[in-house]
Formats: C-alpha cells, structure tokens, sequence
C-alpha cells in the first residue's frame, strides 16, 4: 500500500475540524447549564497533552482498543464479523489473573504463560462461532454477541465466588503481584508488545501468502474455493487468531493496568476497536484511530473530573468528531477533491 | 415453580422490547442497511417514551413521542448512512456512542429531579375474565406484545406478499438491479430507516413506558444489539425473528427464576445467551441480503 | 490546490494556537481561597438522581458545599481503570480532600493515598482495612445493624409472612445487610421467611424489575431494594403488584407514595459532617469510623398503609434495638 501523504494530511486536518467543532458543541452544552465552558475545554485538552502523563495515559488507553481493532480487522478482511473482542479480553484477563494468582513461578516464565493462556482463552470464546459458521452457516455476528455476555456474566460468577478476594467489599479477584506484573519503560511494556503484534500483523497482511489468501476469501469466497485454496483453513486461522489477539489485549491490560478482574472492570475497548479497525483500514492506520480515541477518552474525562461538567458531554466528545470525519470524508466534494489514484 | 404462567407472561415482557426493535432491524436490513445504530436509536425512544408520558400523565403518548423520537433518529442516520453515505457500521456504532451522551444530557436537564415512575398503563383483567384461567393469562400479556405479534403480521405480509415489500427487498438483494428497474435507492432506504427508526424507538418505550417506567442512563444496555441478533439468528424472516426474540425472553426469565436452585446467580445468567448459541447449533444457514453493510455509492 | 491547502493550513495553526492560548489563559490558577477544596469520586452517572446510596452521597456533597463552604468538584461516571488516574489528578492539581463512594475504589485509595500525603483521602464506604499512610480515613455504616432495623420493620409489617430482599451483586456488604434482615425479623416475628434474590448488576433495572416480580410472586408482601440505579425497577414491580417497599438508605417516600412504607435513611450526609469537622479541626486519622443503628433514621410510617398500634409497634422496637436495650446476635449467612 503506497503511503498516501494526501489521505493521511487531509485525514488530520478534518479530524481536526472535527475536533474543534465536537469541542464547540461541547462547549455550548457547558455554558447552557451554567457551567465555564472555557475551563472545561482547557481541562481536556491539558487532559491529553497538557503533560507527559498525560500522553503516556493516552497511549495506555489506546492499547486495548489498537488490539481490539486488530481483532476485528483481519477476519473482517475474510468476511467474518467479530463482534466478540470484548469477551475475548474480559476471558484474557480472567486467565490471566487466574494464572499468576494461583502459580508461583519465576517471572520471566509465568508472564509469557499469562500471555499465552489468556491468548488460549480468547480462541476458546471464538471457536463455538467459528464452528457454527463453517457448519451451520450460522451468522457470527449472532454468535460472537451472545458470547460477549456469556463471557461477562463468568468473569462476574468469578469474581463473585471462588476468585473473589476474600475480605474484600467488592466484588473483585486478588491482586497480580508486583513480581508478575509488565513492567514499565516510559509506558508499560505491553505497549511495545501490542505494537510489535501489530505491526507484525500488518507485514503478514501485506507480505505472505496468508494474506493473500486472506484477500481473496473476502473478495469472493466462491471463487478462492474453487481456485483450489483451503478456504476453511485460512478462515479458521484469521478467526482463531483474532481470539487469541483479543485475549492478549484482556492480559495485557490485566498485568500493566488494572492488575485484576472486578466487577465492571473493563471500557468497551472491543466496540470502540471496531471503530478503530474501520476507521484505520489497515493495521498501522488502527493504531492511529486508537490514539485518537483513546485521546478524546481522557481528554473528555479528565475536562469531566476536574471541572465537574455532565459525563454525558464525555460520550458526545468521543463520537461527534468520528461522525463528523467520517461524514466529511464521505461525502462526493471531498471525493472529488482527492487526487486521482489515490487510494480509497 | 419455576415453570408457570407467570414465566411465560415473564418471558414476554422480556420480550416485547426485543420483538418491536427487532422488527425494524429486520425492515432496514432487508433494505440492504446494517442497523447497527439501533441501540441508539431505542435509546433515544426510551428516553422520549418516559419525558412523554411523565410530561403528558399519559403512558400512550409516551410511546408515540418515542416512536417519532425514533422516526428522527432513522432520518438522521439515513441522512449519514444513506445520503452522504458512510460506512454503516462506524456511523453505527459511534451514533450508540452519541445517543448514550445526549440522551443523557437531555435527560439531566429536563428530569433530574424526576422521582414519580411513569404513569401506569392502563390495561387490567376484566372482572369478568378473572375466574377463567386462560382468560386472565390472556389479559396479562402486555399489550404492546399483541401489538408486535400484529405488527410482525403485518410485516411478513407486506414484505413477502405485496409489491413494495418486493421493491424493499430488491433494493436489499442487488442495488444495480434495482437501479435500474427505476428504483430510488436512497429513497426506498430512507424510508426503510424511518419506519425501522420509528420501530425501534418504539421498542425502547416500550422499554421503559411499558415495562420498568424508569429511564437511567444507558437503560438498554445491550439489548438493541441482542435485538440485533435477533434478525441475524432468524436468517431475515420475521416469523423466525420473533421466535427468536421470544426464545431470549424465555431465556433471560428462566435464569432469573432458576436463581432460587442456589448457587452463583451470575451462571444462571448466562442462558439466554448460550440458550441462543445453542440454538442456532441446531438451526440451518440461510443468506443475508446481499447489499447488507454496502453504502451505496450512486449511479 | 497546493496554495488552497497552504493557506487551510494556515487557518488551522492559527485556530489550534488560539485555542491553546485561551486554555493557558483559563488555567492560570485564581486568586487563593479560603475554601477547601475537595474532590468526590463516584462510579455512577448523575448521582444526584439514583436514588439510594448515591443520592445519600450527593446530598453529603451538598452539605459540604452548602453548609461548610467548600469548593468541590464531582467525578462522575469514572470508569474503573481510570479511578487511581483521577484521585491522582486531583492530589497534583492541589485538592486538599478526596472523596471516594465506593468500596470497589479500595484499590485507588491504597494506590494512591501513601504518595500525596499533603492530600486527605477519604474512604466514605465500607472497608475493613486502611492503606499505609497517614492521611487516610474511613467513613463507613454498620451494614448488619441497619439490616436489623429493616428486618424489624419488615416483620411487623407482612400479613403473608415472607419478606423479600433483591440486591444487585452478593457483596460483602449487602450480606451483612440481609444477614441484619433475617436476623431482626426473627427478633420480630419468627414466623417470617425471608427471601432474597440478585439482578446480577447495580444498573440494571429491567433484571432488577422481573427479579422482584418473581419474589412477589412467591409470596412476598413487603420488599427491601438494594440494587443501586436497578433498584427503580425493584420499585415498579412492587408497585405493580402493591407489594409495600421499604426504601433504602435515602428517602423513597415521593416516588411511590402508594406503597412506600418507609425509608431507614443510612444518614451518609452525617458521615460528610464528621469528615468535614475532623478535616477542619485538623483530627484527621488513619481510622475507621463506623456509624451504627443510632445514626440510622427511621421515617415515618406511612399510616394509610398501617394501623396507628402496628405504627407503634414498629417504631417502639426500633427505639429499643437503637438504644441497645435489645440486641440481635450478629449471624452470618451465606447467599451464595
């Protein structure tokens, strides 16, 4: 994919546009009920990048939401809709609690196993959607739905009974001990790891034959099968693989941010990665979208916290600016603007 | 105990939210749309149910101002969705998103000090009915349950059996065909939406006015998408939609009614949702319409 | 197009710049106060109109506003990973008191507590433990003796003899509380059976509803909610099938006048006193205070459902339990 320099500064500045428009409304709202519409916006924005904190706070956000796009981009590329990465993470971080709570190993081993346990975990949660596709044809939006509360309602049971931390108030499981817990450069080190699994992903979309292979079952899923390719097992993969991304992004947060499963322990980092994932496109583009996400997340409750505006206000700065880019992008005048060739 | 008619008329006012939206997801998907914006707009159905009906002291013209909050609400997606267009799904999603905030917001502004619950509908056993068992059961199912069952009559024929069901679902099936049948895509859509609109705003007061006469912030919680569901596990037939629906009711009664076995009770939640999954391993594929998710991109 | 974009660019750095100033602006801190200034955390959205505990909460947030004066700030609806990030937030921004309203912030307050000693931080919620640090202090109710003054009432109230109690999650607190129910209606009335029931969430009102509606319909006449923004839907099932509902921690009264018996008013705005008084005196202690049956207000009957002897009954045995002429052995069930 040719990096397109006029998409990408376009994109920016109608983000921006976006941005500032969401932030007028925003401020409209506060001044209607008497609030200091001025002192909310500059809380919000001193939320993202008013300190290092700050960004180092919004790149942790981003995260979970970056490996959750991820989830829903690749078996998207095979036609496959998963709505599931929301169980996936809460099951990956159950798993991973469960692990470094109940083992007692050196850290160099038990963190890799939480990983991969929790990377078992997720695929486990998938499997059921993926078989009754292949065998039943039925619809994995349906499935990877009711999945997602299936999933929910055990971390629930869990915490609620045997991993309850006993002596506690709520309902919450033990604490990861420090020993098992990522550690942390700058930001924590699932950072890097969820970016090194992206970036590999996006090199194996582009580069291998898997994602060729990947291509060409979404494109026309007849026509790959009758080309010979073993459309079952590439789905399979892309499927399974993308459980296993949603667990890792459940763990990941488990050990570097959270260090436990409680009750309404998580953010819908799943949905909001499905924005990112169509928003981005491509792997690497995810990672933007999160980013941004993630920034009018904290900026938007951070301007809540410290000036004690509405939380409403925090979910309409989220998604009016995502409306109004996507809007704008879409629309034929901006089309036509765009130079010829260039990608869609 | 656990299984009487008072587990049934559970079940089904579990259900009746989840039949009425589902219908509209069912209308707009068979125009070619994906609903995924229908969380927001039965959101905003229950919020306007409730600021209706208080406002009003009458708990039907709730459900209409739900209903017309919804038919705006379709507008206003058809408007992205269809007219500029965008990708479905995003605009779906981050309109959830928006919905919860200015629902909310308006919420706030308008009720804060709201505490009386919503007026009460009015539609009691007869005293003549109450001796016969079958007749007072009869009487106890909400009301707006018979409604979906004719609503879902109604639809299944207009949609199979009449011409602009044919015209619908065409637009649904291939948009060239239609096209150039001298169909008006976005038009056909645009309405699809404001009566899925309207639906499924009708379904979130049904939500709140007819059922729990309350309205919190985020009171669907969910049960947009599982309405959503819904229509993806009935293959896009409404008889098989509302069973559907139905089956979930069924299932989220009996988890709060099995409770009393003891236990954890957050396991015996969790059957409606493998009760679905189940299902669904014991159903046969059907085909989505095949538009469903492509914006239409014009001439 | 290439000037086009040049001079859009232009406009841009021109708006982002005079945004950034003006919020420099708006950020320069004012003039010194006398007021404190605090900071209350809650989980909740808009606590002010969930009736229960979070409006107990808010009205204690008016007090100190209200009646003590100061500045404060409400966090709300803050999602769970991001609670230690906001105390935090409002510890460097110089608060000199932090609220927090929920036992699931245990984890921030033990976090963040011991590194901003310059900063009061505040449990006003149950705990049985303190973080390490000095400028820590808790607020919290005896849940099991407000269960057995609503246990009492109950009792002396049901004509089938079943009482029912729905909460949202089993925690340890609403154990405690209807391990108090069971225990004060059988001080009351060893007849009755008490029976209890979870939504499974603390938002989730349509659960809560059919939940409560199932109770009622095994025989329960008078019905305690403790479900959080779901306990609205405990309400509506009561009310449908007039059940009598006994109103938990603030007053119920006005939103079903009808069926509402009364209300044991947990007094969370008196835990908001003693903070405020031991912050401004300068008593602030790494201890838990625990505010028993005495500090727990019981509202007046309603009298048209009651008969004037049922009404003194009731209150004589509250009294009595409140000023530890009776005592009800602590017992505690598992509901699980």
């Amino acid at each position: 994919m040719r990096f397109d320099g006029f998409q990408l500064f376009s994109d920016i500045g109608i983000f921006v546009l976006s941005l500032l428009a969401a932030m007028l409304l925003v401020a409209g709202l506060v001044e209607l009920i008497g609030g200091d519409a001025l002192a909310a916006l500059s809380a919000m924005v001193e939320g993202v990048v008013g300190s290092r904190q700050a960004i180092v706070e919004t790149v942790i956000e981003a995260t979970p939401t970056a490996l959750c796009g991820l989830a829903f981009l690749i078996p998207f590329k095979a036609g496959f809709f998963n709505i599931g990465a929301q169980g996936h993470l809460q099951l990956g971080a159950l798993a991973a609690v469960f692990v470094t709570t109940t083992f007692t190993l050196p850290a160099p081993l038990m963190i890799p196993l939480a990983l991969v346990v929790s990377a078992l975990a997720g695929m486990l949660l998938i499997a059921p959607s993926l078989v009754l596709k292949v065998k039943r044809g039925a619809n994995e939006v349906t499935t990877t739905v009711m999945l997602n509360f299936v999933a929910i309602e055990f971390v629930l049971a869990m915490v609620t009974g045997p991993m309850q931390q006993p002596d506690s108030f709520f309902a919450e499981s033990n604490l990861i001990p420090a020993d098992y817990r990522l550690p942390v450069m700058v930001v924590h080190v699932g950072v890097f790891l969820a970016v090194a699994i992206i970036v590999a992903a996006g090199w194996i979309l582009k580069h291998t034959v898997f994602g060729f292979r990947l291509d060409a079952l979404g494109g026309n899923p007849s026509a790959a099968g009758a080309l010979g390719m073993r459309t079952g097992a590439t789905l399979a993969k892309a499927v399974l693989v993308a459980g296993a991304i949603g667990g890792i992004a459940g763990s990941i947060q488990a050990l570097s941010v959270v260090f436990q499963v409680a009750e309404h322990w998580a953010k819908p980092w799943g949905f909001l990665g499905i924005l990112a994932a169509l928003m981005g496109r491509n792997p690497v583009g995810v990672i933007f979208a999160a980013l941004l996400l993630a920034g009018l997340e904290i900026g938007g409750r951070n301007m809540q916290a410290m000036t004690g505006v509405p939380a409403a206000l925090v979910f309409l700065l989220q998604s009016v600016p995502v409306l109004l880019l996507l809007a704008v992008r879409s629309t034929h005048f901006f089309k036509m603007m765009s130079l010829p060739g260039a990608s869609r | 105990m656990i299984f009487d008619p008072e587990f049934l008329l559970s079940a089904l006012r579990i259900a009746t939210p989840l039949m009425i939206v589902a219908l509209g997801v069912l209308i707009a998907e068979r125009a070619g749309v994906l609903f995924l914006g229908v969380e927001g707009v039965m959101l905003c159905g229950a919020l306007f149910g409730i600021l209706g009906a208080v406002y009003t002291g009458d708990p039907w013209m709730g459900m209409m101002c739900g209903l017309a909050a919804g038919v705006v609400a379709g507008l206003v997606s058809a408007a992205l969705i269809v007219w500029i267009p965008t990708d479905q799904v995003v605009m779906g999603l981050a309109m959830n998103i928006a919905a919860i905030g200015v629902t909310s917001f308006i919420f706030r502004v308008t009720a804060d000090d709201l505490q009386q619950m919503s007026p009460t509908i009015d539609w009691t056993v007869p005293a003549w009915a109450a001796d016969n068992a079958v007749a007072t059961f009869l009487f106890s199912v909400p009301p707006l349950a018979w409604l979906a069952i004719i609503l879902y009559a109604v639809a299944w024929y207009v949609l199979f059996h009449s011409a602009p069901g044919l015209l619908l679902r065409s637009v649904g099936q291939s948009v060239k065909a239609a096209n150039s049948a001298g169909l008006n895509v976005p038009w056909v859509r645009t309405v699809a939406l404001a009566i899925a609109g309207g639906l499924s705003g009708l379904g979130g007061a049904a939500l709140t006015v007819g059922w729990v006469r309350s309205f919190s912030d985020d009171i669907t919680a969910g049960r947009g998408f599982i309405a959503l569901a819904a229509v993806y596990f009935g293959r896009w037939y409404p008889r098989w939609t509302l069973f559907g629906c139905l089956l979930f009711g069924i299932g989220e009664a009996l988890a709060l009614r099995t409770q009393v076995l003891g236990g954890n009770p957050h396991l015996y939640l969790m059957i409606p949702y493998v009760l679905t999954v189940c299902v669904l391993a014991f159903a046969e594929s059907g085909r989505a319409p095949r538009e469903v998710g492509k914006p239409y991109e014009g001439r | 197009m290439g000037t086009f974009l040049k001079n859009m660019g232009k406009r841009l750095w021109r708006i982002a710049a005079g945004l950034v100033l003006a919020g420099a602006l708006a950020a320069t801190p004012a003039a010194a106060q006398d007021k404190i200034k605090a900071a209350v955390i809650f989980g909740v959205s808009n606590p002010a109109s969930v009736n229960g505990w979070d409006r107990g909460h808010y009205q204690g947030v008016r007090k100190l506003i209200d009646g003590y004066g100061w500045d404060v700030t409400v966090a709300e609806n803050v999602p769970f990973p991001l609670i230690a990030g906001t105390a935090e937030n409002y510890a460097k921004a110089g608060y000199q008191v932090v609220v927090f309203t929920s036992s699931g912030q245990y984890k921030a307050w033990d976090q963040v507590a011991p590194n901003y000693p310059d900063t009061i931080f505040a449990m006003l919620s149950t705990t049985s433990t303190l973080p390490e640090s000095k400028n820590v202090v808790a607020y919290e109710p005896d849940f099991f003796a407000y269960g057995v003054i609503n246990g009492l009432i109950a009792a002396q109230s049901t004509q089938s003899n079943k009482i029912a109690g729905v909460a949202g999650l089993p925690v340890k607190a609403v154990e405690d509380m209807f391990s108090g129910i069971i225990e004060g209606a059988k001080a009351a009335n060893p007849d009755v059976e008490f029976l209890h029931a979870i939504s499974g969430d603390w938002t989730n009102i349509p659960r809560a509803r059919e939940v409560t509606a199932l109770q009622i319909q095994r025989g329960a006449d008078v019905v305690l909610g403790n479900a959080g923004v779901g306990t609205r839907g405990i309400l509506d099932a009561s009310q449908s099938r007039k059940a009598r509902f006994i109103g938990y921690a603030t007053d119920w009264a006005e939103d079903a006048p009808d069926i509402v018996l009364t209300s044991v008013i947990l007094g969370i705005d008196g835990w908001y006193d003693a903070l405020a008084k031991d912050v401004v005196a300068g008593k602030v202690e790494p201890k838990i205070h625990t505010f028993g049956a005495e500090t727990f207000k019981v509202m007046p009957l309603n009298d048209k459902l009651l008969s004037a002897e049922q009404i003194a009954k009731i209150e004589d045995s509250v009294h009595r339990y409140q000023a530890g002429e009776t005592t009800v052995p602590v017992v505690p069930h598992k509901f699980k």
